[in-house]
C-alpha cells in the first residue's frame, strides 16, 4: 500500500495581499469608493480605469504612502491595516522615472538597496543581474540625464526589482514613452516572467497593455471608483501583443467598459 | 515691411566662442587704453606705465602680502559664519511656521541696514577688533544666503520625496542623496554672490573699525593723497578677488553640477 | 510637466519637503505676532548687550530719547531732503545708465562679450574705492561722490537687465518670425512685456543700492545729509544719536522702496 501524499489544496495558500472593502481618499474627497482585491504570490494583476479614477491612490495605499479610510488589508493572512508600509516591502515604478539625476545608475540602485536593508555584499551582484535583465547593463556608470526616456524607465524598473520586494507597484510606467519603446519593454517584461517573480500590481489606462501583461485584470469605474469587473487571462506566456485572442478580448472589454464608463458620466458621477 | 529675423541656427558654436573671447580681450584692453589716455589728461591720475612700473616693488614687500592675507582670512571666516547662520535661518524659515516668520523678520531687517551704519555700530560694540570686522561682514552677507537657501528648500521636489518614502529612505540617506543635491545649486549661487559681496564690505569695515588689512591700507593711502598707492592696492585686491573666484569657485560649481551635462 | 496630485501625505519615512501645516490662526495675524515677538526679543537682547558693554552701547531708553530729539528737530527735514535728492539723482542715473547698457548688451552678443570683463572688473572694485578715487581725482565735492556711486551701481543694474533679457522666453520670437511680425509690432507686443520684469528689477536694484551708498558717501565727503549726521554723532561719541538717525533713515528708505515696488510688482503670469 503506498502512502498517500496529501497535497495541500491550492486554495489553502494565503494570498500575499487581501484588500477587503477598502475605501481610499483624502480629507474631503473619496478617490476609491470600495475595492476588494486579492493579489497572490507571483501574480501579475493590472488595474485599469479612466483617468483620475483613483488607480494611483490605490498604489499609494499599497506602498504605505496613504491609509485607507475604511476597510481592512491583510498581508499573508495577517491583519495589516495601518501598517502596510512596514509589513510590505514594495518596489515602485513611477510614471516619471524619479531617478536621482545627480547620481549614476549604479548609485541609484545602491542607495535604494541600502535603504531596503540589503547587505552591501549583495549589491554588485543584484545590480548586474537586474540591469542586465532590463537590457541597460552598459549604462551602469552613466547619469540618468544622458539616457533616453525608455532607458531611464528600465533603470527605474531595475531599481524596483533590485530591492527584491514582496510586490512591485507600477503606476502607468509606459504612458510617457513612445509606442515603439513601450512595446519593446512590455515584450521583454513578459518574456522574462518566471515563477520566482514578485507579485506585481500594474496600473494603466491602456486595456491592451493590461491584457497583454497580466494574469488578471481588474476594471474600475469612474471616481469615486468601485470594481466593475475582473477578468482572468489564461493565455500562456510568452504572449504576442497582436495575438487575435487578445484583440477579441480587448474589443469585448472595451465595449463593456466604455458603456459602463459612459453611464457613470451620464449619471453625473464626475471624478 | 521689414520683419524680424532670427539668428541662423547653424552658426558654428566654435567660431562664435572664439569671437567672444577676442571681444572680451578687447574689452580688457579698452580699459587699459582709457586709463592711458586719462593718465595723460589729468594730473591727478597716475599713468598706466607709472603704476605698473612700480608694481613689482610694491608686490615684493612682505607687509603687503601680510595685509592681504589678513583681509582674506577675515573674509573666509565671515563667510563661513554667514553660511552657518544663513543655513540655520533658511531651515527655520522653511520648517517652522511662527519662528520662521520671526527669523524672517530679522533677515529682512538685516538686508535693510547699510553696511556703513553696521560698521560704525560694530565699532561701539566690539571696539577695535577683528570680531567687529567679522561681525559686520557676516551680518551683511547672511541674509542674502538665507534668502537663497530658503528658495532652494522651498523648491524641493515632492515627486522625489514620494520616491524616498516608498523606498523607505532613512533620514540621513534622504538628506544626503535627495535634499542636499537639490539645494546645492542655490548654495553655490549664494557662495558666488556673497563672496564678492563680502570682499567689498570687508574693505569698508576695515576702514572704519580696525588698523590693519587692505581697507586700512586704502584709507591710509587716501589720507596721504597717494593715488598711486591706492591703485596698487586696488590692482592687488581685484586680482585676488578675480583669481579666487574664477580659479576656485567657478570650477567647483562646474564640477558639482556636471551631472546636468547631456552627452 | 504633468500636473500631479500632491495630497498631504502621511509618510512613514520623514518627509523633507516643506510641510503643509494646518493653521490655527489667520496668516496676517501670525505675521504681525511674529514681528512683535521679533521686536521684543531684539530689544531684550539689545538691552543685555548694552549693559554688558559698559557705557559703549547705548541702552534702549537712551536711544528712544535720542529718537524723540531727532524727530522733533528741524534739522532732520533739511538733511533728509538733501539726502533724498541725492538718492533720487543717483538712482535715476544708475538705472538709466545700467538699463541702456544692459539692453544693448542683452540683445547684441558681441557687445556683451566685449563688456563682460569690464562689468566683472567694475563689480570687483569696492564701492569705497570708487569714492576714494573720485575724491582724489575730481576733488571732495558732492558731484564727485555721486559720480563714483553711479559708476559703482551701473554694472549691477546692467547685469540684472542683461540676465532678464537673455533669460527671456525666446520661443515667442520664433512665433513672431513665422507670423512675420513687423519690427514695431514685435517690440510692442512681444518684447515690451517681457522686459517689464527686467525694468522693475533694475529700478529695485538701483534704488536699493543707491541709498545705501549715498549714506557711505555722505559719511566720508559732504558736510550735510543724513550720512553726515550719522558720522558726526559717531565722531562725537554719541552712539544713541547715531542709531536714532540710522533708524529714521532706514525706516523712511524702506518705506520709499515699498512704495516704488508696489506698482512694479510682477503681474500675475498670463
Amino acid at each position: 500500500m503506498t502512502a498517500q501524499v496529501i497535497e495541500p489544496a491550492v486554495g489553502a495558500v494565503r494570498p500575499l495581499i487581501e484588500v477587503d472593502a477598502v475605501r481610499i481618499g483624502y480629507p474631503g474627497r473619496v478617490a476609491v469608493e470600495r475595492i476588494d482585491l486579492t493579489v497572490a504570490e507571483n501574480e501579475f494583476v493590472s488595474i485599469i480605469g479612466p483617468s483620475g479614477c483613483g488607480k494611483s491612490t490605490l498604489l499609494h495605499v499599497l506602498s504605505g504612502l496613504n491609509e485607507p479610510l475604511d476597510g481592512a488589508i491583510s498581508i499573508r493572512g495577517r491583519e495589516a491595516t495601518g501598517e502596510v508600509g512596514s509589513r510590505l516591502r514594495a518596489g515602485y515604478v513611477f510614471q516619471d522615472h524619479r531617478l536621482l539625476p545627480w547620481r549614476t545608475v549604479a548609485q541609484n540602485l545602491d542607495i535604494a538597496m541600502k535603504n531596503a536593508g540589503v547587505p552591501k555584499a549583495e549589491w554588485t551582484g543584484r545590480r548586474a543581474r537586474y540591469l542586465a535583465l532590463l537590457h541597460v547593463a552598459e549604462y551602469e556608470n552613466s547619469f540618468p540625464m544622458n539616457l533616453s526616456g525608455g532607458q531611464r524607465q528600465r533603470v527605474s524598473i531595475a531599481r524596483a526589482l533590485a530591492v527584491e520586494p514582496d510586490v512591485v507597484l507600477m503606476d502607468e510606467p509606459f504612458s510617457g514613452l513612445d509606442e515603439v519603446t513601450a512595446r519593446t519593454i512590455r515584450k521583454q517584461l513578459d518574456a522574462t516572467r518566471s515563477p520566482h517573480d514578485p507579485s506585481t500590481v500594474f496600473v494603466t489606462h491602456s486595456i491592451r497593455e493590461a491584457l497583454f501583461l497580466s494574469d488578471r485584470v481588474v476594471m474600475l469605474s469612474r471616481g469615486p471608483a468601485r470594481v466593475i469587473k475582473e477578468i482572468t487571462i489564461d493565455l500562456p506566456r510568452p504572449r504576442v501583443y497582436d495575438d487575435p485572442r487578445l484583440v477579441v478580448l480587448e474589443q469585448q472589454v472595451v465595449a463593456e467598459v466604455l458603456q459602463q464608463w459612459e453611464i457613470d458620466t451620464d449619471s453625473g458621477e464626475q471624478p | 515691411m521689414t520683419s524680424i529675423t532670427l539668428a541662423p541656427p547653424g552658426a558654428a558654436a566654435g567660431s562664435r566662442a572664439r569671437v567672444q573671447a577676442a571681444l572680451s580681450a578687447a574689452g580688457v584692453l579698452s580699459i587699459v587704453a582709457v586709463w592711458w589716455i586719462a593718465g595723460d589728461a589729468t594730473r591727478f591720475l597716475p599713468g598706466v606705465g607709472e603704476v605698473f612700473g612700480s608694481l613689482p616693488t610694491f608686490l615684493s614687500s612682505p607687509l603687503v602680502w601680510q595685509e592681504a592675507a589678513l583681509t582674506t582670512w577675515r573674509v573666509v571666516c565671515s563667510l563661513a559664519i554667514g553660511f552657518v547662520l544663513g543655513t540655520a535661518a533658511a531651515v527655520v524659515m522653511t520648517r517652522m511656521e511662527f519662528w520662521g516668520r520671526v527669523v524672517g523678520a530679522y533677515v529682512a531687517i538685516a538686508t535693510a541696514v547699510p553696511s556703513t551704519i553696521l560698521a560704525l555700530l560694530a565699532l561701539f560694540i566690539f571696539r577695535k577688533s577683528d570680531a567687529g570686522v567679522v561681525f559686520v561682514v557676516a551680518v551683511t552677507t547672511f541674509p542674502f544666503i538665507a534668502v537663497l537657501l530658503r528658495e532652494g528648500l522651498r523648491s524641493l521636489s515632492g515627486n522625489l520625496d514620494e520616491m524616498t518614502s516608498v523606498y523607505r529612505f532613512g533620514r540621513a540617506s534622504a538628506v544626503r542623496h535627495v535634499v542636499l543635491p537639490q539645494v546645492l545649486p542655490y548654495a553655490l549661487t549664494a557662495l558666488r554672490n556673497e563672496y564678492a559681496h563680502a570682499w567689498k564690505v570687508v574693505v569698508l569695515a576695515e576702514l572704519f573699525i580696525i588698523n590693519s588689512g587692505m581697507g586700512w591700507q586704502f584709507s591710509q593711502a587716501f589720507d596721504r593723497f597717494q593715488l598711486q598707492r591706492v591703485m596698487h592696492w586696488l590692482l592687488l585686491f581685484v586680482a585676488i578677488l578675480l583669481v579666487t573666484e574664477y580659479l576656485i569657485i567657478r570650477p567647483a560649481e562646474q564640477r558639482a553640477l556636471r551631472w546636468k551635462e547631456r552627452e | 510637466m504633468t500636473a500631479t496630485l500632491t495630497p498631504p501625505t502621511t509618510t512613514t519615512a520623514p518627509g523633507l519637503s516643506p510641510r503643509r501645516v494646518r493653521r490655527k490662526w489667520p496668516g496676517p495675524a501670525i505675521g504681525a505676532a511674529a514681528w512683535l515677538v521679533a521686536a521684543v526679543l531684539a530689544l531684550a537682547v539689545w538691552e543685555a548687550v548694552s549693559r554688558a558693554s559698559g557705557q559703549w552701547v547705548p541702552s534702549v531708553s537712551e536711544i528712544a530719547d535720542s529718537l524723540t530729539t531727532v524727530l522733533s528737530g528741524p534739522q532732520l527735514l533739511d538733511d533728509g531732503l538733501v539726502t533724498l535728492r541725492r538718492v533720487a539723482l543717483v538712482t535715476a542715473a544708475s538705472v538709466l545708465g545700467g538699463t541702456v547698457i544692459g539692453l544693448a548688451a542683452g540683445f547684441c552678443w558681441p557687445l556683451r562679450a566685449f563688456l563682460r570683463p569690464i562689468l566683472v572688473i567694475g563689480l570687483a572694485v569696492p564701492d569705497l574705492v570708487y569714492i576714494i578715487m573720485a575724491i582724489l581725482i575730481l576733488g571732495a565735492t558732492e558731484t564727485s561722490g555721486m559720480v563714483a556711486i553711479t559708476v559703482a551701481i551701473v554694472p549691477l543694474v546692467a547685469n540684472v537687465v542683461i540676465a532678464a533679457v537673455t533669460d527671456r522666453d525666446t520661443s515667442l520670437d520664433e512665433m513672431a518670425a513665422t507670423y512675420r511680425f513687423g519690427r514695431w509690432d514685435y517690440a510692442r507686443h512681444v518684447l515690451l512685456d517681457q522686459l517689464k520684469p527686467a525694468m522693475a528689477a533694475a529700478v529695485r536694484t538701483g534704488f536699493a543700492f543707491s541709498w545705501k551708498l549715498v549714506v557711505l558717501m555722505e559719511t566720508i565727503t559732504t558736510p550735510d545729509g543724513i550720512g553726515a549726521r550719522i558720522y558726526e554723532a559717531f565722531r562725537f561719541l554719541r552712539p544713541q544719536d547715531m542709531i536714532a538717525y540710522a533708524l529714521v533713515f532706514i525706516v523712511v528708505m524702506k518705506f520709499v522702496e515699498w512704495v516704488i515696488v508696489l506698482p512694479l510688482r510682477p503681474s500675475a503670469r498670463r
